[in-house]
């Protein structure tokens, strides 16, 4: 088997052209307009599920005995249930949200948005029980044997509920930690489970719905439109390109201290449009590890049939990825992320990594024109964890540019160094690379050194 | 900041088009007195066929006191409510001679959202004599619960207004819309005016 290079090549081979790729960059940056438009679709959604409990709703009711409970029961019930449909959204990763937020944008607005779902929907389940109970003349307890009884479709509904909150409560960050990620994801998974089981009780029993056609269609259309956006992009289109590229590992060469290059072979990967800084989730298709995807970003742009991702060993899956035997096929989501030149706004750029975070840096450099003059940070706590340091030399060097390399600890080498070292800073795109800590913390050194939002851009890739 | 203010003006503009467009439904409005004999309720929107958004649900009484609820007094007289029944297709159940208990007509099954109701009246000269549930289905306890509730002061209603121009019980506004249809399809029936 022949292990290919991914060694740049440009200079060495005297040859300015890559082996071309048949590839249209159809992906472009964020564009306010539809950013704004965006924003004002789900505030408009939001605005109308805040007014259905008013119009023909629990509002006519909040006199009677019970009434206020009643009211704001069926506000929280569907606030909370609008703000979920939202996470759904989100979570489908369609590629128009991934360019307007980012990757790690989408997860942030999921994850803001999760802890006031779940709350708000627990308050719904235990104010109409109140409410029930008042009106009923009898305790709360009591009353929800009889809405469990009774009530069609309040046996899924509260399955539902338990679901939301025990996934509500190891996704605490404190409790989240202590799970392996593999396993926090399959519970996470049931959150589908129940947003299904819950359905059926809020088009049936909910006041704002029954009777209420335009109500009850609306309500069922969008949910019906944010699965067939989560189907299409976490489910169709991977494993359709899955299907079609057939990668398998041919090669895992280590790179030092505890990373490995993983060198996969595919069909037609002429046709992947894949921007250099962009990452799959990946699915080592072995009996054990199947279930679960990890994302890794490419640290090579493919050179057909080859790609490459490098990966650092940070928890089990990753460290049995070192092990897994040559030949073994393996299942890719994506592309995903927005940390690409497409990002740019300005002429000139700065490219930040941090540890392992230089694998996006690495792959973002081959889409950057010759003499574009990039400079280049590399930073790390001590020189073999400088990773593919010579790669990212030559390709900058190609493009004219400066590399940097910063090793030491925090305070031998401040973050406020790099602001020195490049003193045009505030003119160029600033692209910051590495763990969270690493992104947040030169992201706020760019702030400071003048550099403008809107020429800031991060992959920030959490342990 | 911007983001923000777009979110929060979009929120108000979605909120503020429903509410505007549909108005905020008081319940404890008048009934309208109009023949329910074609529509189905499924498809008549309740806040177009009530005139509640002119009177606000503040201004109703206590539900304990149903007495008090008196039958809309402002209601037009235009509303003769026998007009739209032709005199073919009234299929009178109960005997129609004048002389004996009066005649009974049972009304068309009304689905409202939560269950489905129909009733029996007994007219005797011109007269509303009697009301009475004929079937009752309900989605769930509650609503069983709130239709049990409902039924005795409606029929009081009833009786009193001598037709079916009544306020809708707070809470009950469908079980009442439902109540006031069947009744009416039954009187329809009976040529009652």
């Amino acid at each position: 088997m022949v292990s290919p290079t991914f060694y740049p090549r440009e200079l060495t081979s005297g040859s300015t052209t890559r082996a071309p790729r048949d590839v249209t960059p159809s992906r472009r940056g964020p564009s306010a307009p539809s950013f704004y438009a965006t924003l004002l679709v789900a505030g408009l959604g939001m605005g109308l599920t805040l007014g259905l409990p008013l119009v023909d709703g629990t509002w006519s009711e909040v006199h009677l005995q019970g009434g206020v409970m009643m009211f704001l029961g069926s506000t929280t019930g569907l606030v909370g249930t609008y703000l979920a449909l939202l996470m759904v959204v989100l979570a489908s990763r369609a590629p128009a949200l991934e360019r307007m937020l980012g990757q790690d944008g989408v997860i942030h607005w999921h994850r803001q948005l999760a802890p006031w779902t779940i709350l708000l929907i627990a308050a719904h389940a235990v104010l109409l029980t109140f409410a029930y109970a008042e009106s009923a003349h009898q305790g709360a307890w009591a009353e929800f044997g009889t809405l469990l009884r009774t009530f069609p479709n309040m046996v899924t509904a509260t399955v539902a509920l338990g679901i939301m909150l025990l996934i509500g409560l190891v996704s605490i960050r404190q409790i989240r930690t202590r799970i392996p990620r593999e396993r926090w994801w399959l519970l996470h998974l049931l959150m589908y489970a129940a947003l299904i089981l819950a359905f059926a009780h809020e088009v049936v029993l909910g006041p704002s719905f029954v009777r209420h056609p335009v109500a009850q269609v609306s309500w069922t259309v969008a949910w019906l439109l944010a699965a067939a956006l989560m189907l299409t992009y976490r489910v169709g289109v991977p494993l359709y390109r899955s299907l079609h590229h057939r990668l398998r590992i041919v090669a895992v060469t280590p790179e030092g201290s505890g990373v490995v290059s993983i060198v996969l072979e595919g069909r037609d990967l002429e046709h992947l449009a894949i921007s250099g800084g962009q990452f799959f989730e990946w699915r080592i298709l072995t009996p054990t590890m199947w279930w679960q995807a990890h994302p890794f970003t490419v640290s090579a742009l493919p050179q057909p049939p080859y790609m490459r991702i490098t990966v650092q060993a940070t928890g089990s899956f990753t460290r049995a990825l070192a092990h897994v035997p040559v030949g073994t096929s393996v299942a890719i989501e994506g592309p995903y992320g927005a940390f690409t030149v497409h990002a740019q706004r300005r002429r000139h750029s700065l490219l930040i990594a941090g540890g392992v975070g230089v694998t996006a840096v690495r792959s973002l450099l081959e889409d950057l024109p010759p003499k574009s003059r990039p400079v280049v940070v590399l930073r790390a706590t001590r020189d073999d964890e400088l990773f593919l340091a010579d790669e990212v030399e030559e390709l900058v060097r190609f493009r004219k540019g400066v590399t940097h390399r910063l090793v030491g600890s925090r305070r031998q080498v401040p973050m406020e160094m790099i602001a020195q070292l490049v003193p045009d800073i505030a003119k160029r795109d600033v692209y910051v690379s590495g763990s969270v800590e690493f992104v947040h913390a030169a992201m706020s050194m760019a702030r400071r050194a003048g550099v403008a939002p809107d020429a800031l851009h991060h992959e920030a890739y959490a342990i | 900041m911007k983001r923000a203010l777009t979110l929060l003006g979009a929120t108000a503009a979605g909120f503020t088009s429903i509410v505007a467009l549909h108005g905020t439904n008081g319940s404890s409005g008048p009934l309208l007195n109009a023949s329910p004999a074609t529509s189905s309720p499924a498809t008549s929107s309740p806040a177009t066929s009530s005139p509640a958004t002119s009177s606000p649900a503040t201004s109703s009484p206590a539900t304990s006191s149903p007495a008090t609820s008196s039958p809309a007094t402002s209601s037009p007289a235009t509303s003769s409510p026998a007009t739209s029944s032709p005199a073919t297709s009234s299929p009178v159940t109960s005997g129609s001679s004048p002389t004996s208990g009066g005649a009974t007509a049972v009304g068309q099954t009304e689905n409202y959202g939560y269950g489905t109701m129909s009733v029996k009246v007994t007219v005797a000269q011109n007269h509303i004599v009697n009301v009475k549930v004929n079937s009752l289905t309900t989605l769930e306890s509650y609503s069983q619960q709130l239709a049990q509730y409902a039924v005795p002061i409606l029929k009081a209603e009833v009786l009193k207004a001598q037709g079916t121009r009544i306020s809708a019980l707070t809470g009950a506004t469908y079980t009442s819309e439902a109540y006031a249809y069947s009744i009416q399809s039954a009187l329809d029936k009976l040529h009652f005016k």
